[in-house]
């Protein structure tokens, strides 16, 4: 900052001598009327310029728009080199006599924010700089000071011939093309002020009219000068042109004050309305209003899960940082992030005022967190228990399924076999006999599938007897070996417990079908009120929680218990699920 | 003795498809070909022209009605053979929708019914022969759900047996035979019936099994 400081000390003081060498050139001139007023006048608009500029720098340094304000100025005394009475100064004077007009358009079409939008811009910009060069050329190259009117001027050290008919066609030329691309720079600007929002414009605005009113009028004496029209105009816009130049930067002040102001004024509003406790769809009103943008939008953290929230808590995305038209302006409190405000970028260019803002609503924001925060739970209880619904019918689906096609069509063949092998009885005792042994090998079967099926809707072992003998038989059944570490001495609610087996379940039938694991253990302890579930193996990792019906599925009978799941499965590292479900 | 019913059998069970044709086969049918789903069945039926096919409802790929679907196609390209649809639980809305354009060759058991070889056989028989066969169970969930106030509540409890039964497909001789009475006593129950539900007389079963369903229904 210090360093800042001295290096704008510095320039102040340059913008000081540069001044008063020009201030000197002018007094000391043979070709220009009334010297001491032209001397003067050009001082104080100079010095304006170098002023409000580095106003400008100090307040945002990273903003290019205060360095070519500053610029401004600087390139407006270099003009005065044209009241040089020395040849050679006279003719550089003269030459880059309308540089400063290129400057401050390049000023204005990067207002406010410093950058210039579009290549197409910058090409806009560039072309100024090459126009304010080449018009004073063809004074210098084909006329003589008499041409000019003006007696004592210096010859131009570039002068090749006196030649009016070059003179005018060079002229002309140039200037229409100046008055074009003045043109544009015009509509350009006034677009942009127009879709600024509306905080923006209240600073924007005497900038933008007075130097927009300076473009008009320069366009006007370009003009009158390309058609040679009537010296009185000519002189009027001159007049006019130099009363709106030297009134920029004041409009400049003027707006940065102004803009204080007003946002103070809607601060203190803000603070007044802030303190009554607003209802939620006020807060991010009274936020809109007093940052002046329409756009705004209030956005919530929750801790659990980690994720931002709209106020009806649906998820919100932030823009990044290379958004060009969205910021962010986060919100903590003791340190902790509770939200964020993500508005119009052009914000950015005023972040005491969204700071000091952000952290009156501090409060009322954290308010309104824990309510999102409360609806994105309602929101993820809706939800999940609609899956859960969903997950049941599925399951009934699968078990009729099942019951058809297995137990159900081998009871009925069976009885099949068993009328044919009776009509047989008689004339092929043997035939029926060996019918009735298949008949007996179907109902084996029948019977297995349906003892199968009945473990799978809950098995009997686990109400009867608990989780240890029940983990154990899933142990048993699993090809991969599975060892059963630790489970709870005494039984646990039979949700718990129902949750915790099917939890081991799904997890043995994973560790099978993907991990390529050569064995997996299981444990289930209690601790700090929880059974904690953990199921791991030494597969090869890389499971994907969002692969399947099976862990969501899970997920929700874990979170209908208010137990949390969670599955950590690092490439090649194996993979361990954990559920944790309070008792 | 005149030549055996042709039979083609689709189920996409292979162990009830082989029973199946055992069975059939033990009682003197001739199974033509078996079909695993309703494309195999079509193609066969086509081949085969049998006099029957016994299709099962659920066959891949959807396992939902596929069967249904094949049997009204059946009905529709082929119209010499008859379609006996079995399915492992009462629909009534699938009976019905089967036997609602017309209940010539065509028929509605459940599964289990094919372990009652003298019904089952006896209902294969019929349709083969054009003639019709409903689930018992089917019937008597259309007769129980009358309202009281209804026309059926004025038929004494014989002519329900009968009534269910001639839904059921039933001949009268078949159901003479049923209720062990003669066959002019069955007639004069018919006649009864008719022009207590006030119904048009019919001749041919089939058509006789349509009209009550028909009233049936609208209930």
């Amino acid at each position: 900052m210090s360093g800042l400081r001295r290096a704008l000390g510095l320039v102040a003081i340059e913008g000081v001598v540069v001044g008063l060498v020009a201030l000197a050139i002018v007094l000391s001139s043979d070709h220009i009327d009334a010297r001491a007023f032209q001397a003067i006048l050009g001082l104080f608009i100079g010095w304006s310029w170098i002023g409000a500029g580095l106003i400008a720098w100090w307040r945002r340094p990273d903003n290019r728009f205060g360095v070519l304000m500053t610029a401004v100025g600087f390139a407006f005394f270099l003009s005065s080199l044209a009241a040089a009475d020395a040849a050679w100064l006279f003719t550089i004077g003269v030459l880059l006599s309308a540089v400063y007009f290129a400057v401050f358009v390049h000023m204005l079409v990067a207002y406010p924010d410093g950058r210039i939008g579009s290549d197409r811009l910058r090409n806009v910009v560039i072309a100024g700089y090459v126009i304010a060069v080449l018009g004073p050329l063809p004074s210098l190259l084909f006329a003589t000071p008499e041409r000019l009117d003006c007696d004592n001027c210096p010859q131009s050290v570039l002068f090749i011939e006196d030649n009016g008919t070059l003179y005018t066609i060079f002229d002309v030329l140039t200037s229409l093309i100046a008055v074009v691309l003045v043109g544009y720079v015009v509509f350009v600007t006034l677009a942009r002020f127009r879709d600024a929002p509306q905080a923006r414009r209240r600073a924007m605005a005497p900038v933008i009219w007075s130097g927009a009113g300076l473009l008009v009028v320069l366009a006007g004496a370009l003009l009158t000068e390309a058609v040679d029209g009537p010296e009185a105009i000519s002189d009027a816009t001159d007049l006019l042109g130099l009363f709106l130049f030297a009134l920029v930067p004041y409009g400049f002040v003027f707006g940065v004050l102004r803009s204080r102001v007003l946002q103070a004024g809607a601060v203190t509003e803000f603070l007044h309305r802030i303190g009554d406790g607003p209802d939620p769809s006020d807060l991010r009103d009274l936020l809109s209003t007093a940052l002046g943008d329409r756009s705004l939008q209030v956005v919530y953290w929750l801790d659990r899960p980690r994720k931002w929230v709209d106020a009806a808590g649906h998820p919100a995305v932030l823009p990044g940082d290379d958004d060009p038209a969205r910021a962010v302006t986060r919100v903590e409190r003791e340190g902790r992030a509770v939200g964020a405000l993500i508005h119009d970028r052009s914000l950015c260019e005023d972040p005491e005022l969204v700071g000091s803002v952000a952290a009156a609503a501090g409060l009322s924001i954290e308010n309104e967190r824990l309510q999102a925060q409360l609806r994105a739970r309602v929101e993820e209880l809706r939800a999940s228990r609609a899956r859960i619904v969903a997950a049941g019918t599925a399951e009934r689906r699968r078990l009729e399924r099942n019951l058809h096609d297995g137990a159900q069509q081998r009871l009925v063949a069976l009885s099949l076999t068993l009328r044919v092998a009776q009509s047989r009885l008689r004339k092929d005792p043997d035939g029926a006999e060996a019918m009735i042994a298949g008949a007996q090998e179907e109902l084996t079967l029948a019977l297995e599938e349906l003892r199968e099926l009945a473990r799978g809707i809950h098995p009997a072992v686990l109400s009867d007897r608990g989780l240890e003998p029940a983990l154990a038989a899933l142990a048993g059944r699993s090809p991969v070996p599975v060892a059963v570490e630790e489970t709870p001495t005494e039984r646990l609610p039979p949700a718990v417990e129902a949750a915790a087996y099917f939890v081991v379940a799904e997890a043995l039938t994973n560790v099978v079908k993907y991990a390529g694991a050569s064995q997996a253990r299981i444990s289930i302890s209690r601790t700090n009120g929880h059974a904690v579930v953990e199921v791991a193996d030494d597969g090869v990792g890389g499971a994907d929680p969002t692969r399947g019906s099976g862990l969501r599925g899970l997920a929700d009978r874990v979170s209908a218990l208010d137990g949390t799941l969670e599955l950590r499965s690092p490439q090649g590292a194996g993979t361990v699920l954990r559920a944790s479900i309070p008792v | 003795m005149s030549d055996p019913i042709r039979v083609v059998i689709a189920d996409d069970s292979v162990l009830l498809r082989e029973g199946l044709a055992r069975l059939l086969e033990e009682f003197g049918f001739e199974v033509a070909a078996q079909a695993g789903d309703a494309e195999d069945l079509l193609r066969k039926v086509g081949s085969h022209k049998p006099d029957v096919a016994v299709v099962d409802v659920r066959m891949p790929p959807t396992h939902t009605d596929e069967g249904l679907r094949a049997a009204h196609e059946i009905r529709a390209t082929y119209p010499e053979t008859g379609v006996l649809v079995l399915s492992q639980y009462v629909e009534e809305a699938y009976a019905l929708e089967l036997l609602s354009e017309s209940t010539e060759s065509t028929g509605y058991l459940l599964k289990d019914r094919v372990a009652d070889v003298d019904s089952f056989t006896d209902a294969v028989r019929r349709v083969a022969n054009g003639g019709s066969a409903l689930d018992p169970e089917v019937v008597a969930l259309l007769l129980g759900r009358r309202r009281r106030e209804d026309p059926l509540q004025s038929i004494t409890p014989r002519e329900r047996e009968v009534l269910g039964l001639m839904a059921e497909g039933r001949s009268n001789a078949a159901i003479a035979e049923a209720l062990v009475v003669t066959e002019r006593a069955v007639e004069k129950h018919v006649t009864s019936i008719f022009s207590k539900l006030d119904l048009t007389p019919a001749v041919e079963d089939h058509r006789r099994v349509l009209a009550v369903l028909a009233y049936l229904r609208a209930a």
